[in-house]
């Protein structure tokens, strides 16, 4: 197994690599762009946009952002793991990090059911245009995440594995993206207006 | 209830500071974490109808973000361009969407 140290300190290898960080500025880019359209649009249906906020569930919120937080430690502690060649263990991480994902997906889940149960759909009003799209999109980069994560896990447990720790960080700062993107969203969806 | 809430903080409490005497950064940072999305929740809640509250959440998730990226991802070890960039990044949306309100 390939485990030599890449010089982080190079403008050409960022942890992950310069591929994967060009991905997370487009996509904090795009995601944030979104969100300056939705606080443009909330200043102009000022009443629509905080009833429509109030009728979010917080704690759900809060909850998902600890669980993706919780995940996102775990994946740091994985690649530390992976770096120090202790492969079993960091696929344990693997595995928590992992579980954290599934959890976030499962409350996302319950959420979504009490909308589309309450009626609320994405023509409802603009609030809610802007918060299925958005979140929406988050969650494909969830599942996308998970995919990521379960492939690279399973690949590095192979024998005689090609796995190297510029995948691992690749896979790890996708599924960090993650992290970001919502730690972003939460706070303006739900509980800025 | 109040015996609970108490309960409960002491509870956090020494779990936290079991888990901080561990000495790593990545733990210390996870404790952070936790911290500030507990306060942004409590002040969303309590300080619901002031106009600071907007603001402070959103400086608040600014803190996070950074957290996340500069210790979950490593970024504290990248060139000094990957560390500006997204810091930029950041000030340019907050400033933006805060700026908007």
């Amino acid at each position: 197994m390939d485990t030599l140290k890449i010089n982080c300190k190079s403008i050409y290898y960022p942890p992950g690599g310069i591929l994967m960080w060009i991905i997370i500025f487009l996509e904090l880019i795009t995601f944030g762009m979104a969100l300056v359209a939705f606080v443009y649009y909330g200043i102009e249906n000022a009443t629509v946009f905080h009833q429509s906020r109030l009728e979010l569930n917080t704690a759900f919120g809060a909850t998902n952002t600890i669980f993706l937080l919780t995940s996102g430690f775990f994946m740091a502690n994985a690649v530390h793991l992976f770096k120090k060649n202790e492969v079993q263990k960091s696929s344990v991480f693997f595995k928590l990090a992992m579980l954290g994902g599934f959890l976030f997906l499962a409350l996302k889940s319950v959420e979504y059911y009490h909308k589309i149960e309450g009626g609320i759909s994405l023509d409802t009003n603009m609030f809610y245009t802007f918060y299925w799209l958005l979140t929406g999109f988050h969650v494909i980069h969830v599942i996308m995440g998970l995919v990521i994560l379960a492939w690279t896990n399973y690949g590095m447990k192979k024998k005689n594995s090609d796995t190297t720790i510029e995948d691992i960080e690749a896979c790890a700062a996708f599924w960090h993206m993650c992290d970001l993107i919502w730690l972003l969203l939460f706070p303006t969806l739900y509980l800025f207006f | 209830m109040a015996y609970v809430r108490f309960d409960l903080v002491t509870f956090i409490s020494y779990a936290l500071f079991i888990f901080l005497i561990m000495k790593k950064p990545l733990n210390l940072t996870f404790v952070l974490l936790i911290l500030f999305t507990f306060t942004t929740a409590y002040i969303a809640d309590a300080f619901a109808v002031s106009t600071f509250v907007g603001p402070l959440i959103m400086v608040l998730a600014a803190f996070k973000f950074l957290l996340v990226a500069f210790q979950f991802m490593e970024l504290k070890k990248a060139h000094l361009f990957w560390k500006t960039s997204i810091i930029l990044t950041l000030v340019l949306l907050l400033v933006l969407i805060v700026g908007l309100k």
